[in-house]
C-alpha cells in the first residue's frame, strides 16, 4: 500500500495504531537534506495513506520523533516521542483532537539538559492514559512513567531496581490493568522487568 | 486517582495470600478490581540472557493474559528472540524462533551493551544516527555483527 514520504533524505514510521478499519495512524519522523526531522504523522481513512500536519516543537537544528500512538476513539489519539536539541532530549506528546494535532507539555523527570525519552504510550480512556521512557539521572538511565489525568501529564514514581532501568513498552486494557516492559540491573546481565499498575 | 506501580517480587506474600482467598480471576474474564491487581505481582519475567536480556513491547489481553516479546544474549551467542507470558499467577517463558543466522557477537560486544540500553533494533539505529560518539556500535551493526 503506498504511503507519503514527505522529506527526501528521511522517512520513517516508528508506531502505529488501528481505530477501526478505516481509521489508523502511523507515527515517525522525515527530512529533507540538511535540515533537521520533522514529526511524521499519516492517517487511513479506508481507502489511502494520507499526512496530516502535526507540530515539531523543537524548532530550528532540533529534530523531532514520534514513536507510538494510542487512541481511544477517532477523536482522542495521542502520539509520543522526543525532541533532540544539542543540549539535551526531551520528552513530546501530541494529541489528536478530531480535527488537529497539538502538543501537550509533559514533563522532563532528568531535567531539560538530561536524555528523557518517550517510547510508548497507552490509553484507558480521554482521563486515563500512559507514557513510558527512560530519563538520565546522571548515573545511569530510570524508568519513566507519565499519567495522563484528563487534565496534566504527570510524572510517576516507579519500583527503582538495579542502577539502571528503562521502559519500552506498555499496554493497558483497563484503568487498573496496565502493563509496562523493559530492562533493569546493575550490572551484566540486565534483566527483563515487567511493572503494572494500579 | 491513586497510583502505585509494583515490581513483583516484592509482594510474593502478598499474592499468597489472595491466591488463598481466590482473588485472581479466571483468564478471559473481566479486568479485576485494584485490590486483585495488586496480586498479579510475582516474580519478574525470566531472563536466560547472560550478558543481557530486555523486553520491548508487552499487550495485555486480559488481566490473566500479558504477552511481553523482547531479546536475550548470552555468552558465543547472538541475540536470542525472548517471548514471556503472564497467566495471571507468574510469567513464563515460550519458546519463540530465532529465525537469523550468523549472529555471532565480537567479543568486544557485551562492553558495549550496556551502553544503548533500551535494545529494540529501532532504538539502537535512532541512537546511532543521532550520536557520533556511538560511530562504534554502528560499525558493529554495519559488520553484520548482530541479526
Amino acid at each position: 500500500m503506498p504511503s507519503p514520504s514527505p522529506g527526501n533524505a528521511f522517512n520513517d514510521l516508528n508506531g502505529v495504531r488501528v481505530v477501526s478499519a478505516s481509521d489508523a495512524w502511523a507515527v515517525g519522523d522525515y527530512a529533507n537534506g540538511g535540515t533537521s526531522k520533522k514529526t511524521l504523522i499519516l492517517h487511513w481513512d479506508g481507502a489511502a495513506w494520507k499526512q496530516v500536519i502535526s507540530p515539531s516543537p523543537g524548532g530550528s537544528g532540533n529534530d523531532n520523533y514520534l514513536f507510538a500512538a494510542a487512541a481511544t476513539s477517532a477523536h482522542d489519539v495521542w502520539a509520543v516521542g522526543e525532541i533532540v536539541t544539542s543540549t539535551g532530549i526531551r520528552t513530546l506528546i501530541l494529541r489528536w483532537n478530531g480535527s488537529k494535532w497539538a502538543r501537550v507539555a509533559s514533563p522532563d523527570p532528568g531535567g531539560p539538559a538530561k536524555d528523557n525519552r518517550l517510547n510508548a504510550v497507552a490509553v484507558t480512556s480521554t482521563s486515563g492514559a500512559w507514557a513510558v521512557g527512560s530519563y538520565e539521572n546522571g548515573t545511569g538511565q530510570r524508568n519513566i512513567v507519565l499519567h495522563w489525568d484528563g487534565r496534566r501529564w504527570v510524572h510517576v514514581a516507579t519500583p527503582g531496581l538495579g542502577t539502571s532501568n528503562g521502559l519500552s513498552g506498555v499496554a493497558a486494557t483497563s484503568a487498573s490493568t496496565v502493563w509496562a516492559v523493559g530492562f533493569f540491573g546493575t550490572t551484566v546481565p540486565l534483566q527483563a522487568l515487567a511493572l503494572h499498575c494500579c | 486517582m491513586r497510583v502505585r506501580w509494583l515490581a513483583g517480587r516484592s509482594f510474593t506474600a502478598v499474592t499468597g495470600l489472595l491466591l488463598a482467598a481466590g482473588a485472581f480471576a479466571a483468564p478471559g474474564q473481566p479486568a479485576a478490581s485494584a485490590a486483585r491487581c495488586q496480586a498479579w505481582t510475582g516474580a519478574q519475567p525470566a531472563s536466560p540472557g547472560t550478558l543481557d536480556n530486555a523486553l520491548n513491547s508487552v499487550a495485555v489481553l486480559s488481566p490473566c493474559d500479558v504477552w511481553a516479546a523482547g531479546f536475550d544474549v548470552s555468552s558465543g551467542g547472538g541475540f536470542q528472540t525472548l517471548i514471556e507470558h503472564w497467566n495471571g499467577f507468574s510469567w513464563a517463558q515460550v519458546d519463540s524462533p530465532d529465525p537469523g543466522s550468523g549472529n555471532k557477537l565480537p567479543q568486544q560486544r557485551p562492553r558495549l551493551l550496556p551502553v544503548q540500553r533500551l535494545g529494540s533494533r529501532l532504538l539502537q539505529r535512532r541512537n546511532q544516527q543521532q550520536d557520533p560518539d556511538r560511530a562504534l556500535e554502528r560499525h558493529h551493526l554495519e559488520d553484520g555483527a548482530e541479526p
